[in-house]
C-alpha cells in the first residue's frame, strides 16, 4: 500500500523535477564556470610559486634542468633516465628548428605561423613554371600537431624537474634516489595506471583530440570544397582562410552569402531531430517492456527460445537489416507489390522517400519510427527481462493478497520499478538516437528532397546525417564543422542535465 | 483439488478442435481453389491441381498438412504418455513448430504471395475461389490451436 | 461442484490468457524473422530473366521458384569493380582487421577500466567526465582529420599498390578510439569487491600483479564481451572505413563497404541483389554464430552497462 502511494506521487513529479533541474543545472552551470576560472587562476598561481620554489630549494642539478633536461638526473648518478631526457630534449629543439617537410608543407615553428592560414596564393614566376598554392589544410592539421608536440614536450619538462626534485628530497631525507630499475618497477606498481594509462591518453590526443580542434576550426574558416572549386585560378584550389563568426551568424539569415543552405535548414532539422529522438526512444523502451512482460510471464515455455530469436535480430548486422527493409519497401519491392496484387493502390507507393520527388514525407518519417521499433525492440526487452527478473516477488505476494487484479499490479509495481532502473538507460538512448546514423542513412538516404530549393538535406535527415551529407558526399567541411559544434553543445547540454538529475536522483534511496 | 484432472479432460477440447481442423483441411482440398480465363479457356482447379502445376507451391501444402500431422501426434503423446518428462517435451517441440508454421503460412497466403499460379504473358483475370477462404480459415483455427494445445499444459 | 466449477474458470482464463500470450508471440516473432528470411532466400534464388541472365529482385513471389548455389558462385568469382575474385579479399581484409583490433581494442579498455575503476590517482575524475564530454561529441567530426592525418603518414588514401597500408591505417583508426569506451567495463570491474585487491595488497602484491592474477581471471565474462564487441564492429561498420580506404582501391575494402558500393555505389547494378544476399549471408552466419554461442556474455554486458548507467 505504501507503495502505491509513493509510485502514484512519483509519477506528476517527473516533469516537476526536470524543470528544476534544468534551472538548477543553468544555476549549477553559472557557479561552476566562476568556479572553474578561480580554480584556473589559483592553480596557475600555486603553479608558479612551486616553479620557483623548487627552483630555489632545489639543488645545482635541479636548477640546471631547468635548461638542459637530465641535469638533475645526472647529477643523482641516475644516468639513463637523464640520458631520456636528454635526448627527448635535443630531439625537440631540432624538431622545432628543423622544421620537417610532409607533402611540401613544415612542421616546426613554420607550422605555427602557417596557422594564420595566409597562405600562398600561388601563381605564375616569371618563366611561367606553376607554382602551386599553399595547401591549408594540411597547414592547419600540421600546426595544430605541433601545438600537441609542444604541449607534451612541456609534460616532460615538468616530469624532469619534479624527478630531480624528489630525488634531491630523497638524498635530503637520506633515501637514496630511485635507480633507474626501480622506477621501472614503480611503474608496475604504485604508478600502474600511468602505465596503463599512457597508451589510451595518446592514441585519444592524436586521433579525438587533435581531430575534433581541427575540425572545429574549420567551423570558423571557408573551407568549402564547393566554393574553392570556383576559385578564380585552378591551382588556388586548396586554399582557403580565417572567416571568424560569419558562419555562425548566417545560421540566422537564411541562406549564406554564398548560398549555401545552413540557415534555410537547421531549424527544421533540428525539430525532426528532436522528433525523432523521442518517438524512436519512448516506442522501443515500452515496447521492449511489454514484449519482456510477454515473454516471461509466468507459465509460458519456450522462453528461451523467443528470447533467442530476437537476439538473432540485433545479432544480424544492422546495415543488412536495414539494406534489406529498404528493399522490401521499395517501389518495385515485395510490399507494394502485394498492395498492387489487392488493388488498392495503383501505383507505387514511395513508403521510404526516395522514389520520386512527390513523396509524402510524413509517410517517410512514419515508416522511419516504425522500422525503427523493429530494431530496437529486442534490445530493451533483453534488458528488461534481466530486471524482470530481480522483482522481489514478495512485492507481488502482498499485492495478490490484498486482492489487485494483474493490471493494476502491471501499473503499480512493475512499471515504476523499470521506469526506476532504467531511467539513466532511457536518457543515455535519447542522446544515442538524436546521433543515430545508420537507420535513417541506410534507410532513407536523408528522406525525399525538400521541395523548393536544392538543399542537401533532405526531409528525414536527423543532424548527424546532414553533417555527413555536409562533409564527406559535398566537401561543405565548415558548414559542416558548424552544425558539429551545434549537435555537440545539444547532446552535451541534455547529457549533462540528465546527468545532474540522476545522479541526486540515485543518491536518495526512496525507491524501497 | 477436489476433482482429478486426468489426461483425457485436459485434452478433451483439444481433441474436439482437432477433429474440426482435419475437416477444414479436408473441405479445402475439396472445394475449387482457384480459377482463371485465359482467352476462352475457362478452368477451376483444386489445391492438389495448383500444386501439380506449380512445383513450389508443393511447399505449403506440404507444410500445412505435416503441421497438422504434428499437432495431432502432439496431442495423442500427451493423452498417453503424460508421465514421461522426455516425451512432454517433444510433444510440446512439435507443437510450437505447427504453430509457427500454421501462423506463417496463414500471412503469406493471406496476402496472396503464394498462391499465383500461373504468369501469364497476356491478361487474364484469376480468381481465388471459396476453397481459398476456406484455406485461410483453416490455417488460422490450427494456429490458434496450437497455441491452445501448448497453452494446456500444466508448467 | 460448485467449488470444482470455481476452479475450472480460474484456470480457463489462465489458459486463455497463455493461448493469446502465445498466439502474440508466435506472431511476433514471425514479424522480426521476415525480413532477415527474405534476404537469406534471396541469396539461395536463381531466377533468370528472358536474357538468361539472373534476375536480382523477384518480387511476384516471396518463395523463390528455382533454388541454387549460382549467385554464391558469382560472388566469389566474380567481378566487381574490375578487380576480379575480389569478395574473398574483403573478407580476408576485414578478418585481419577484426582480429588485431579485437587484441588492441580489448587490452585497451581492460587496461583503462581497470584503472578508472580499482586505482585510487589524482585525475581520476577530471579524466572520467573529459571521456564522457569527448564522446559526445559526432563521430565524423573527427573522421575526416584522421583521414588527412593518416593520408599525411601515408596510411590513407593510397591506391592498389600500397593498398595493405590503408588497412593499418584502418586498424589504427579502430582501435585508438576503442580505449575511450570503458563505461561497460568499469561497471563490471565495479562489482568485484575491492576487498579482493586490498588483501592482495597487504600480502605485497604490485598492483601489476594483482591486475594479471587475481582480477583478470575472474572477468571472464566481460573479456568475452568486450573481445566480441570490438571483434564484430568491424564487419558491420561502413562509414568509417569508406571514409578512411576511400573509394579508389577495390582490393583493400571491408566487406561492408564492398557490400554497400554493391548496391549503392557507383557501378552499382539492381541485379546484383541476389549476390548482396549471398554475400550478407555468408558475413552474417558467421556473426550471429558468434553472437548466439556467446549470448550469456553479451547478455550480461548489456544489462551491466544499463543499470550501471
Amino acid at each position: 500500500m505504501d507503495n502505491s502511494i509513493n509510485a502514484s506521487e512519483k509519477k506528476p513529479n517527473i516533469f516537476q523535477r526536470f524543470g528544476r533541474g534544468f534551472v538548477q543545472f543553468w544555476k549549477d552551470f553559472g557557479h561552476g564556470f566562476v568556479n572553474f576560472f578561480k580554480k584556473l587562476g589559483s592553480g596557475f598561481k600555486n603553479f608558479f610559486v612551486n616553479f620557483g620554489k623548487r627552483f630555489a630549494d632545489g639543488s645545482i642539478g635541479t636548477k640546471l634542468s631547468h635548461f638542459i633536461m637530465g641535469a638533475g638526473s645526472f647529477y643523482h648518478k641516475q644516468y639513463i633516465k637523464g640520458a631520456i631526457f636528454l635526448i627527448l630534449q635535443v630531439l625537440f629543439i631540432l624538431f622545432m628548428v628543423m622544421c620537417p617537410t610532409v607533402n611540401g608543407t613544415p612542421y616546426g615553428w613554420k607550422a605555427l605561423g602557417n596557422l594564420a592560414l595566409k597562405g600562398n596564393p600561388g601563381g605564375y614566376d616569371d618563366m611561367g613554371r606553376l607554382i602551386e598554392a599553399d595547401d591549408s589544410t594540411l597547414f592547419l592539421l600540421f600546426g595544430l600537431v605541433t601545438i600537441a608536440i609542444i604541449i607534451l614536450f612541456i609534460i616532460v619538462y615538468l616530469v624532469n624537474i619534479a624527478s630531480s626534485y624528489k630525488a634531491d628530497q630523497d638524498e635530503k631525507s637520506g633515501k637514496k634516489p630511485t635507480s633507474f630499475k626501480e622506477d621501472w618497477g614503480n611503474l608496475l606498481d604504485s604508478r600502474f595506471h600511468i602505465l596503463m594509462l599512457t597508451p589510451t591518453c595518446i592514441a585519444a590526443l592524436v586521433f579525438t583530440v587533435i581531430p575534433t580542434i581541427f575540425m572545429i576550426s574549420m567551423a570558423f574558416s571557408t573551407y568549402n570544397i564547393v566554393d574553392m572549386n570556383d576559385a578564380t585560378e585552378p591551382y588556388m584550389k586548396n586554399l582557403f582562410h580565417w572567416n571568424g563568426l560569419t558562419n555562425f551568424i548566417d545560421l540566422f539569415k537564411g541562406k549564406t552569402t554564398l548560398g549555401h543552405e545552413i540557415g534555410a535548414r537547421f531549424f527544421p532539422v533540428l525539430g525532426w531531430t528532436f522528433i525523432w529522438a523521442f518517438f524512436a526512444t519512448t516506442t522501443c523502451y515500452f515496447g521492449g517492456i511489454l514484449l519482456a512482460l510477454l515473454i516471461n510471464k509466468k507459465g509460458l515455455q519456450f522462453k528461451k527460445v523467443f528470447r533467442t530469436i530476437f537476439i538473432l535480430t540485433i545479432a544480424i548486422p544492422q546495415f543488412i537489416s536495414l539494406l534489406a527493409m529498404r528493399n522490401l519497401l521499395n517501389g518495385n519491392g515485395p510490399v507494394n507489390q502485394i498492395l498492387m496484387n489487392f488493388g488498392w493502390i495503383s501505383k507505387p507507393i514511395g513508403f521510404l522517400g526516395n522514389n520520386t520527388v512527390g513523396d509524402n514525407p510524413y509517410l517517410a518519417k512514419v515508416m522511419v519510427i516504425i522500422i525503427n521499433m523493429w530494431l530496437g525492440v529486442p534490445y530493451t526487452m533483453l534488458m528488461t527481462s534481466g530486471i524482470l527478473m530481480n522483482i522481489p516477488t514478495d512485492l507481488y505476494e502482498a499485492a495478490r493478497v490484498d486482492g489487485t487484479s494483474p493490471i493494476k499490479m502491471l501499473f503499480k509495481i512493475t512499471f515504476p520499478y523499470v521506469f526506476f532502473v532504467t531511467m539513466p538507460y532511457l536518457i543515455s538512448s535519447f542522446v544515442g538516437n538524436i546521433n543515430s546514423f545508420n537507420t535513417i542513412f541506410l534507410l532513407t538516404g536523408g528522406g525525399p528532397s525538400v521541395v523548393g530549393g536544392t538543399y542537401v538535406a533532405g526531409e528525414t535527415d536527423l543532424l548527424v546525417t546532414w553533417l555527413y551529407k555536409l562533409t564527406i558526399d559535398n566537401g561543405e567541411y565548415n558548414t559542416g564543422a558548424v552544425v558539429g559544434i551545434l549537435t555537440f553543445i545539444i547532446t552535451a547540454t541534455i547529457t549533462l542535465i540528465a546527468y545532474r538529475n540522476s545522479k541526486s536522483y540515485k543518491e536518495e534511496d526512496t525507491f524501497q | 483439488m477436489h476433482s482429478e484432472l486426468t489426461p483425457f479432460r485436459i485434452c478433451r477440447n483439444a481433441i474436439i478442435g482437432l477433429v474440426l481442423s482435419l475437416g477444414l483441411l479436408i473441405t479445402t482440398l475439396c472445394l475449387p481453389f482457384y480459377s482463371y480465363r485465359y482467352f476462352t479457356i475457362n478452368e477451376t482447379m483444386k489445391f492438389i491441381d495448383v500444386a501439380k502445376a506449380n512445383h513450389h507451391i508443393a511447399v505449403p501444402l506440404a507444410g500445412a498438412i505435416l503441421a497438422l500431422v504434428f499437432i495431432v501426434a502432439a496431442v495423442i503423446l500427451m493423452l498417453f504418455v503424460s508421465k514421461n518428462k522426455i516425451v512432454q517435451f517433444v510433444a510440446k517441440t512439435l507443437t510450437i513448430l505447427a504453430a509457427f508454421a500454421f501462423i506463417g503460412l496463414f500471412f503469406t497466403a493471406a496476402v496472396r504471395l503464394l498462391v499465383i499460379p500461373y504468369e501469364f504473358d497476356y491478361i487474364a483475370s484469376q480468381t481465388l475461389e471459396s476453397g481459398y477462404l476456406v484455406y485461410l480459415a483453416y490455417l488460422l483455427f490450427s494456429g490458434v490451436l496450437s497455441c491452445y494445445i501448448l497453452a494446456i499444459h500444466e508448467k | 461442484m460448485k467449488q470444482k466449477k470455481v476452479l475450472l474458470t480460474i484456470r480457463s482464463r489462465a489458459i486463455l490468457s497463455r493461448t493469446l500470450s502465445y498466439l502474440g508471440l508466435v506472431t511476433l516473432s514471425l514479424i522480426w524473422i521476415i525480413p532477415i528470411f527474405w534476404i537469406v532466400l534471396s541469396a539461395f534464388r536463381t531466377e533468370v530473366n528472358s536474357d538468361g541472365q539472373l534476375i536480382g529482385i523477384v518480387v511476384s513471389n516471396y518463395f523463390p521458384k528455382k533454388f541454387g548455389v549460382q549467385n554464391f558462385i558469382n560472388l566469389f568469382q566474380g567481378q566487381f569493380y574490375g578487380v576480379k575474385g575480389v569478395f574473398p579479399r574483403w573478407i580476408l581484409n576485414t578478418l585481419i582487421v577484426a582480429v588485431v583490433d579485437c587484441l588492441i581494442s580489448t587490452f585497451l579498455v581492460l587496461s583503462v577500466a581497470y584503472c578508472m575503476s580499482k586505482l585510487k590517482f589524482k585525475m581520476r575524475k577530471p579524466f572520467m567526465n573529459l571521456t564522457m564530454i569527448l564522446g559526445l561529441f559526432p563521430g565524423f567530426m573527427s573522421m575526416i582529420a584522421i583521414y588527412f592525418l593518416l593520408k599525411s603518414i601515408g596510411l590513407a588514401g593510397n591506391s592498389a599498390d600500397n593498398a595493405w597500408l590503408n588497412i593499418v591505417g584502418l586498424i589504427l583508426a579502430y582501435s585508438a578510439g576503442a580505449g575511450m569506451g570503458f563505461q561497460v567495463a568499469k561497471g563490471f570491474f565495479d562489482v568485484l569487491p575491492s576487498s579482493l585487491v586490498e588483501s592482495a595488497k597487504l600480502d605485497g602484491c604490485s598492483n601489476f600483479k594483482i591486475f594479471w592474477k587475481i582480477i583478470l581471471p575472474l572477468s571472464k565474462p566481460i573479456i568475452i564481451y568486450t573481445a566480441l564487441m570490438s571483434f564484430t564492429g568491424p564487419w558491420m561498420d561502413f562509414i568509417f572505413a569508406k571514409v578512411i580506404i576511400g573509394t579508389g582501391a577495390p582490393e583493400c575494402w571491408t566487406v561492408s563497404v564492398g557490400l554497400y558500393s554493391l548496391l549503392f555505389g557507383a557501378q552499382s547494378d539492381v541485379n546484383f541483389f541476389t549476390q548482396f544476399a549471398a554475400g550478407c549471408v555468408c558475413v552474417g552466419i558467421p556473426i550471429v554464430g558468434l553472437f548466439m554461442f556467446l549470448q550469456k556474455y553479451y547478455v550480461e554486458g548489456v544489462t551491466a552497462g544499463a543499470v550501471k548507467g
